[in-house]
């Protein structure tokens, strides 16, 4: 009888030939390439304080309370929001399909904290760093009020519950607060637009256009290359992708403070012809 | 007897029946008497299976008082024997298997133990039936038993048709989740930190219809056993598993080999039954030189038509829907002539909408309907109340099966009939040559490969995404750690420290059907009029004998023509067709022994198993006229060569004693690929198996050499290269090995020669039999395939030559 590996390479499924595993950089050397620091086996932090106002595409974000008025009446809540309690959150996975497969290798946040934007950010450089990273988010989650994102609803917050699960720990998702931008940008911005991307929103609404971004179907790839080869090159990118990603859903916030960006569309980066008809249709 | 047959006259004649519903109805013995009187030589077989009388057990002592007074609220104030035994091993925690004919009041055999546990603590079960109907069915049962005794028991149906808000409330609060294979692989496991709370509390584990889970679905079934019982490990329960076989021979080992683990077998029904009357019934011939008998139609007409006159129930299972429309048609001709008064025919088949099936089910259940036709739809679960007769159009491939559409004849207190009528098909028959294959022999063996290779690997890789693998833990009965090693290699897994974890972006649930092997099925698209409705699905190994460009397809008896196939994309597109033609593939199979596992040295022949390596090309096809079966041209086909790995048994004949039987070497190759369409046959019939799951091929039995055989424009044998040029086999010196090979038709197997190799003896043995009862001269498609024969030909008949080949083969 044939061994196992010769057994499934006669039955017409295919093998691809990998390289043999070089030996891995030091997390510490990764953390320096990132401008982080080690702050647990396998988990780096790179965090940063912008003073306020931070400008992101035609947008200036300045204003905690003028964030938070936003986040109250988009969300449609009774009470008033405390700017220090909305936490900004975006995570990079290793796919999109769902599923207890599916890891959060990087989780971003945002906050506000005096008169500055604090942004951290945690990678896993090994699946042994996900418990502490899953107990930082949640130090993070406790100290929160209303959870801001973009999709979040469908894809980040089950996503980390479900990880949670699996390492037998728990986030308390279930009793914070969640405005999910994605619906408030299909309700009063998308009027024309091709899609109701994230992109597609910063183009549209901020008037802002990536240089060099990485783009998110690439994350994924970046994370697996780390892990299988020690190659580490690309995560810088996935990081500045993720702080670019939680900026644009506090300027989107921003931008929908104005009373008038939420009740009618917002016909600034509009073609033509469909301003008129969305114009038409909303009267 | 005497004033019941005042009418009898009427009963064979076709005037209108005088309404016989005011009369009580006659008994089934009066039945086949009248049957027997008439026609007794189409009655090839017939047994009784004797009544058998209630066997009564009290509610168990710690059985929950609210759902005792459900169950009496219900009309139910005792238990039958199986019911108190099954609630004992459960109880226990002993997983279970209880195979106990329909109507037998198996659901309560799980109801019990189930909601008991409800009841008393929060414990959850799943249960999983192989269709949405049935599942939707049981959800139902559950609740009325619930409304009877105000259990507050939440059942909930979990499929493709639940919306998305339901979802959530299913998964946390449903107590009993009532759901299907297919969802539980695509949308529980690899979700299943959703259903946490579920899993945490899952007791019990309810798998019905347990010998649908046979083959290729069986296998897969298996691995998601596997799957939840990790998943399970992983929240801490340990449900125990409790099963509903029909009767098959071996539903303890399916069950063990299905679950994983030992089981105990509930077996002896204490449900009253009425005496069941089985017959065999065979047309009577009408020509008998070309072997043609009346249909089997108008056989299941006539049978239904006396039996309906008489006031007895009845159904009737045909084998395609054309079938049953056509069936429904006569009998509502005889029965429903006039429209103001309510039907007593009815058809049933899975293409009518689910409110149309439910409004007959509820009419059968109250006794309406007086006689209803049907597909394979009906055969299952459903309660359609007790019919006094069940007439089968045809055998349906399986004894199993058989004796599960008989099954639904049958009452408590009468006896019931069941008629199987032999269609002119060779195996039905075989069947009506052989009735104590039907109604003596035990059913066949149903049989599961869990370990076949390739769909083990396709669960392990779901199950890694579901959970990580640890290093040490086992997977069936492969070297996990080498498997997962080899899934490291293809960049789906990653090892980190002990573990295996998932990193590739894909869902692989989603790539894996339960239904095939690895290459995925084809479907067959109808695009006449600009449609895009898909109309039949058709597997791997199939499709290139089938859905080549210009093939004639078949989907429920009306031709198809193929006007595009996509290979790639897996699908094939076809066009309604009035041809006046058929079409049949030219292939060429060749196969090359890689390895061999036992082998059988006899006197004048020798048998072996083993591995072998299959080419299949698919060289063109040929175009025939129906009825005159002449060849009206050919076309050609352009597909790739199919290959493959898998097992399979072979035959060789001595050399010497080869010379000797036959005049000249094609002589030897027609009996050879003769014995061949026989062997084939009877090994599809002896392992439960379809006939496309075996596969056949007559060869050069030298490695060296490389002729196959095929049968030429002249109907007669030849010998040809893989490329279709001729092969001399009969140049002096060459040595002359043809070997007649059975193959699984799956790559990698599927676990159908072993067993084939020890019934070996017994293949060629009814083989011979097949050829030499066969009512034709020189040979037809019921025994050594079709024969084109020249009037005053003076060569060896194909029969003969095959016959001679057996006889070989048999020493």
């Amino acid at each position: 009888m044939l061994d196992l590996h010769a057994r499934l390479a006669t039955l017409r499924v295919k093998a691809q030939t990998r390289q043999a595993p070089s030996p891995r950089p030091t997390a510490e050397a990764l953390a320096a390439s990132l401008g982080g620091r080690v702050v647990a086996a396998d988990v780096i932090e790179v965090s940063q304080s912008l003073p306020l106002p931070v400008r992101h595409g035609r947008v200036a974000i300045a204003s905690g309370r003028a964030l938070a008025a936003a986040a109250r009446a988009v969300g449609r809540l009774p009470e008033a929001v405390a700017p220090d309690s909305l936490l900004f959150l975006d995570t990079e996975t290793t796919g999109l399909a769902g599923g207890t497969g599916t890891v959060a290798f990087a989780v971003g946040l945002a906050w506000l904290e005096s008169r500055r934007l604090r942004v951290v950010q945690w990678l896993i450089t090994g699946f042994a760093g996900e418990r502490e990273l899953l107990d930082r988010v949640r130090a993070r989650l406790a100290a929160a009020g209303l959870l801001v994102t973009f999709n979040g609803k469908s894809f980040d917050v089950p996503l980390l519950k479900a990880r949670a699960r699996l390492v037998r720990s728990e986030l308390p998702l279930d009793d914070l607060g969640h405005v999910d931008l994605l619906h408030a940008t299909r309700r009063f911005l998308n009027a024309g637009w091709p899609d109701c991307r994230l992109r597609t929103a910063e183009v549209e609404a901020l008037r802002l256009r990536r240089v060099n971004d990485l783009p998110g179907s690439e994350a994924p790839a970046a994370w697996r290359s780390w892990l299988e080869r020690g190659d580490g090159s690309l995560l810088g990118r996935v990081l500045e992708h993720n702080r670019a990603d939680l900026l644009s859903l506090a300027a989107l916030l921003a931008l929908l403070e104005r009373p008038t960006a939420r009740e009618a569309p917002l016909f600034h980066g509009l073609r033509g012809s469909r301003v008129a008809s969305a114009l038409a249709g909303s009267n | 007897m005497g004033g019941f047959f005042e009418g009898a006259l009427d009963l064979f004649t076709d005037r209108p029946a005088a309404d016989l519903r005011a009369r009580t109805p006659a008994s089934v013995e009066a039945l086949i008497e009248a049957l027997r009187r008439n026609h007794r030589a189409r009655i090839a077989g017939e047994i009784v299976v004797p009544a058998r009388a209630a066997r009564y057990a009290d509610f168990p002592a710690g059985l929950d008082p609210r759902l005792r007074a459900a169950l009496e609220a219900r009309g139910i104030g005792r238990l039958y024997s199986h019911q108190l035994e099954t609630w004992d091993h459960a109880r226990a925690g002993h997983d279970t298997v209880v195979v106990t004919p329909t109507a037998s009041g198996k659901t309560l055999c799980y109801n019990l133990p189930v909601i008991d546990a409800a009841l008393a603590g929060g414990a959850k079960a799943l249960y999983l039936f192989p269709t949405k109907a049935l599942s939707q069915d049981q959800a139902a049962e559950i609740l009325e038993l619930n409304a009877a005794g105000n259990l507050g028991i939440r059942a909930y149906t979990f499929d493709g048709d639940t919306p998305g808000d339901a979802r959530r409330a299913v998964r946390t609060h449903g107590d009993i989740v009532v759901s299907n294979p297919d969802m539980l692989h695509q949308a529980i496991l690899p979700h299943h930190t959703k259903w946490a709370q579920f899993f945490e509390n899952l007791r019990f584990v309810v798998i019905d219809e347990l010998h649908t889970y046979r083959g290729v679905f069986g296998s897969h079934v298996a691995n998601l056993v596997r799957r939840l019982r990790r998943i399970c490990r992983f929240y801490g329960s340990h449900p125990v598993f409790i099963a509903c076989s029909a009767t098959i021979a071996n539903p303890a080992e399916l069950a063990q080999r299905l679950l994983g683990g030992p089981v105990r077998a509930v077996t002896e029904s204490g449900a009253p039954q009425g005496a069941k009357h089985l017959v065999v019934w065979t047309p009577p011939v009408l020509n008998a030189d070309l072997g043609l008998r009346a249909s089997a139609r108008s056989q299941s007409t006539r049978i239904a038509r006396l039996a309906v006159k008489l006031g007895l129930k009845t159904i009737v299972f045909a084998n395609s829907r054309l079938e049953v429309e056509v069936l429904t048609k006569y009998l509502k001709d005889v029965f429903d002539r006039d429209p103001r008064r309510p039907a007593r025919v009815a058809a049933y088949r899975g293409g009518y909408l689910p409110t149309e099936r439910r409004d007959k089910e509820a009419k059968l259940r109250a006794g309406a309907l007086d006689c209803v036709v049907s597909t394979s739809a009906l055969e299952l679960g459903m309660d359609i109340g007790a019919l006094d007769v069940c007439v089968l159009n045809g055998y349906p491939g399986t004894v199993a099966g058989a004796l599960q559409r008989f099954g639904r004849a049958g009452r408590r207190q009468r006896s019931a009939l069941g008629v199987l009528v032999c269609s002119s098909d060779p195996l039905d028959q075989y069947l009506a040559r052989h009735p104590e294959f039907l109604l003596g022999a035990s059913p066949e063996h149903a049989r599961l490969d869990p370990d076949q290779l390739l769909i083990l690997m396709d669960h392990i890789r779901c199950a890694a995404f579901e959970l990580p693998f640890e290093e040490g833990e086992a997977f069936g009965g492969v070297d996990t750690a080498a498997a997962l090693g080899y899934l490291g290699e293809q960049g789906v897994v990653h090892r980190e420290g002990r573990r295996w974890h998932w990193i590739a972006d894909s869902y692989p649930a989603n790539a894996v059907s339960l239904r095939s092997i690895a290459e995925g099925n084809f479907t067959v698209i109808d695009i006449t009029d600009g449609r895009k409705d898909v109309i039949a699905e058709v597997d791997y190994s199939s499709a290139a004998v089938t859905l080549y460009e210009g093939a004639i397809h078949m989907v429920q008896s009306a031709p198809w023509q193929v006007e595009k196939l996509d290979w790639v994309g897996r699908k094939a597109f076809v066009r309604a067709t009035a041809a006046d033609y058929y079409t049949d593939a030219i292939d060429y199979t060749k196969l090359k022994v890689l390895d061999e596992f036992a082998r059988d040295q006899g006197a004048s022949a020798r048998a072996a198993h083993g591995e072998v390596h299959v080419v299949r090309r698919v060289a063109g096809y040929k175009k025939i006229r129906y009825y005159t079966h002449e060849n009206v041209g050919y076309g050609r086909v352009a597909l790739p060569d199919q290959e493959m790995h898998t097992t399979a048994l072979w035959w060789e004949a001595e050399p010497g004693a080869l010379e000797r039987a036959f005049a000249t070497r094609f002589d030897a190759l027609d009996g050879f690929l003769g014995a061949a369409h026989a062997v084939h046959r009877i090994a599809v019939f002896v392992s439960l198996a379809e006939p496309r799951d075996i596969g056949r091929a007559v060869g050069d039995g030298d490695p060296a050499g490389g002729w196959v055989a095929a049968p030429g424009t002249d109907g007669r044998a030849e010998a040809l290269t893989l490329d279709g040029e001729a092969f001399d086999v009969a140049a002096a010196g060459r040595p002359f090995r043809p070997t007649l090979y059975l193959y699984d038709n799956y790559p990698g197997g599927i676990g159908i020669s072993a067993p084939l190799f020890d019934l070996r003896r017994e293949v060629i043995e009814r083989s011979i039999e097949l050829v030499s009862q066969c009512a034709c001269r020189q040979g037809c498609p019921a025994c050594v395939g079709p024969v084109l024969v020249a009037e005053d030909s003076k060569r060896l008949a194909p029969k003969q030559a095959a016959l001679k080949v057996l006889a070989l083969l048999r020493a």
